[in-house]
């Protein structure tokens, strides 16, 4: 499973959304999300998850251009 | 533990939203005890309920994605399952999304537990298109399974009735398990025999795991077991020599750690357990998101669409940010000539309220509004999901380049402000492909350089205020996309980590969330107004006012000495000495451009006064030469210091004003030069 999903990637013309990953491979998207989570654990790969201020690196929600999708600004927090 | 008066305990376990709650309330009929799980504050819940002919005790276990003991509940989990040793474990699932939750299902299926399938959510999955074969389900795994739809309280009677059967022993577990493939199972076997062999460990764990759980589990390095190995058998025992060697030899082989190869094995079971019980409709389930995303982040729309949103954002900020610039403008010159009114002396006292303060912070006062407007319409992209949509267009753009995608993703944070967005370059793990995005990220235009766009193209090309605007926006983005691709063949080669991108589903913004963003970073506007802006206003006033007795801003005062000193070099793109003063202290923050030319045009905080006499130190082509000048020079110094702490080196930073000024005047003297061969003035 895990080298086919490295191998789309590889192959893909331009970035790929979860979504258009799961078609291509025929997964369920939810099921690919955690394949990809347990690879970009094991630094294989990396997935961008707008609006997840730990993910993006932004020092602060106030100036994060995604920020008000994600939980923790949803939450009134700051990152 | 306390079974409540029941012969029997029933454990549910399942992933988080899988419905669980739902099921239990639906067994127990809302009967339930609420405590929590000895130890930790994770929550418990158990009630009676009856089915089959039996009672038993219903236990609510947390919900989890995998029996790993990466966090407390997963513990929880695994413990309560091996240490109580449940009569049976109704596994809940959400049929609409089998794939990721049948994952949990095979650890259930390891720990060797009589295992019984809840398939709830049966009308979301019909309802997403997926059908599902439940006698070839339940024969592939070797359990029961029972479909339901908890929240219609349908199936629960079927369930109760199939646990009632499973807990008195007349239910067939047929023991299914994943199969790690041959080199993976030969160390497996010789996990097991030295397990079993070891006394220590078969009295203290094989009560509750089975030998092959065990060795499973350290193989795939869970530390909390091979902890508990250590404690119970020693440091030295040959199960851990056994275990050394084994992942050595796997290691040697696969080329990767074995959890890996044991984690893929697994999620290979499920695909293959899917493919052949599970349909899915080959259009599949398409949510709202989904079907904007069809045309919003179409391959051949999704750029013109972003372009057309570009310059409807500007042209919207210009036309609705005129009404209230009036009134601002107003106010500050009333407030001025009530100085030039009162303060009668001295009159370098006058000069300095009028022309230097109110002036100087109050001609950059003035665009707030469409300041405002602006924050106010990127809040609603971002707000309602678009943004990072952007990001993907761009991205797509930036990866045929053969340039990291990710990197385009701080680059949109740039139109709000560089300094955050040389900061959220962090998120990229390649240092080369950070220093590229670094680098590039001044020349997205940020909200500093508005208030010179917005005073040139309302002097200049009143009628195109928005498309001006947007061609500069446009520029930026094009000429950041051109030198990432120059660097990346350059300086920085090598090549690109794979990259996959989660788009978040698109939402209502709310008016509250979408003016508490857009005010946050008007608010940083005003506090830059009244620190940075005004100290530069301040001190342009000094040079403009010094030598004693010279005209104010004129070519004799200090500003007039430096700008003239420096003139030769900008004489080629068509500006003269005021221009480079105004170039000299945007360094200090863009915005501080527009009040240099206020006092040296001695125009102070008068907008239209201003945009007058900018008549006669620009025409139409080099005004718009001196805002793409604008636009590309030189980071401001906030960026320039956010440059050196992120790369850690002067050197880079330096390096970022070399280019990028070079490069704005490359650009500036080909806009005029060929402007110039066009007939422009």
């Amino acid at each position: 499973m895990f080298d086919e999903i490295l191998q789309e990637i590889e192959k893909a013309d331009g970035p790929l959304t979860v979504k258009d990953l799961a078609a291509r491979l025929d997964i369920e998207e939810s099921a690919l999300e955690k394949m990809l989570e347990f690879l970009e654990k094991k630094g294989k790969l990396s997935v961008y998850r707008p609006g997840e201020c730990d993910q993006c690196g932004v020092v602060s929600c106030k100036t994060c251009v995604f920020g008000v999708g994600c939980s923790i600004a949803k939450r009134g927090g700051d990152c | 533990m306390a079974r409540g008066g029941s012969q029997y305990v029933v454990a549910l376990a399942g992933n988080p939203n899988a419905g669980k709650t739902t099921v239990f309330n639906n067994l127990t009929g809302g009967r339930q005890h609420v405590g929590n799980w000895p130890g930790v504050t994770v929550e418990k819940k158990e009630g009676p309920s009856r089915g089959g002919g039996v009672d038993f005790q219903v236990v609510d276990l947390p919900g989890t994605y995998s029996l790993t003991a990466y966090s407390l509940e997963e513990v929880v989990v695994r413990d309560f399952i091996a240490v109580e040793k449940p009569d049976a474990v109704v596994n809940v699932i959400d049929a609409s999304n089998i794939e990721r939750n049948l994952y949990l299902t095979t650890q259930l299926l390891e720990l060797g537990v009589p295992l019984i399938i809840a398939l709830n959510m049966m009308d979301t999955a019909e309802g997403r298109g997926v059908t599902i074969d439940i006698d070839l389900l339940s024969e592939l795994l070797g359990v029961p399974v029972v479909p339901m739809v908890g929240l219609r309280n349908r199936g629960t009677d079927e369930l109760k009735e199939v646990i009632g059967k499973a807990v008195r022993g007349e239910v067939k577990f047929r023991g299914i398990q994943v199969i790690y493939g041959r080199e993976a199972e030969e160390e497996i076997a010789k996990l097991q025999v030295a397990i079993e062999r070891d006394e220590k460990l078969s009295k203290e764990f094989l009560g509750k795991y089975s030998a092959r759980w065990l060795a499973i589990k350290l193989l795939e390095e869970d530390e909390r077991v091979e902890e508990d190995v250590q404690n119970a058998a020693g440091a030295d025992a040959p199960v851990l020599k056994q275990l050394d060697e084994s992942r050595r030899h796997l290691f040697s082989i696969f080329g990767e750690d074995i959890e890996t190869v044991i984690v893929d094995n697994r999620y290979g079971f499920v695909a293959g357990i899917v493919r052949e019980a599970v349909k899915r409709a080959k259009e599949g389930y398409e949510s709202k998101s989904d079907r904007i995303d069809s045309v919003l982040t179409n391959r051949i729309l999704g750029f013109p669409i972003f372009a057309v949103f570009m310059w409807l954002m500007f042209f919207v900020t210009f036309y609705f940010g005129k009404f209230p610039m009036h009134w601002i403008d107003s106010l500050i010159r009333g407030l001025a000539n009530f100085v030039n009114t009162n303060v009668t002396s001295p009159v370098w006292l006058r000069s300095l309220l009028s022309n230097g303060v109110i002036g100087g912070v109050g001609s950059v006062l003035v665009f707030l509004p469409q300041i405002l407007i602006i924050f106010l319409c990127i809040s609603l992209l971002e707000d309602t999901g678009y943004m990072a949509r952007a990001a993907f267009i761009m991205d797509r753009i930036m990866h045929r380049l053969g340039l990291h995608g990710k990197s385009f993703i701080p680059m949109v944070m740039g139109f709000g402000c560089n300094v955050p967005a040389v900061m959220a370059t962090r998120t990229l793990e390649s240092e080369k492909d950070r220093m590229i995005t670094i680098l590039v990220n001044p020349l997205m235009s940020c909200a500093a350089r508005l208030p010179v766009y917005a005073l040139f193209t309302a002097a200049f090309f009143a009628a195109n205020q928005g498309t001006v605007t947007f061609s500069l926006y446009l520029l930026g983005i094009i000429l950041a996309v051109a030198m990432a691709k120059l660097f990346r063949k350059t300086i920085f080669r090598g090549p690109s980590e794979p990259f996959v991108m989660e788009l978040p589903p698109y939402r209502f913004p709310t008016a509250k969330g979408t003016f508490v963003h857009m005010w946050e970073r008007g608010s940083m506007f005003l506090r830059k107004a009244g620190t940075v802006i005004l100290a530069g206003s301040v001190i342009v006033w000094i040079l403009s006012y010094l030598p004693w007795g010279v005209t104010y801003g004129s070519p004799a005062s200090v500003a007039g000495m430096i700008g003239r000193f420096f003139e030769p070099l900008v004489k080629p793109l068509g500006f003269d000495w005021r221009a480079v003063v105004a170039l000299l202290f945007g360094f200090f923050g863009k915005e501080i451009i527009v009040s240099t030319f206020g006092a040296l045009l001695g125009t102070g905080s008068n907008r239209a006064a201003l945009s007058t006499k900018l008549h006669h130190v620009f025409t139409p082509l080099t005004a718009y030469t001196f805002m793409a000048f604008t636009l590309l020079y030189t980071p401001c110094l906030a960026t320039v210091a956010v440059i050196k702490k992120e790369t850690g080196s002067w050197k880079w930073a330096g390096f970022a004003i070399g280019y990028s000024v070079a490069l704005a005047w490359l650009v500036a003297f080909f806009i005029y030069r060929v402007g110039l061969l066009f007939g422009g003035k």
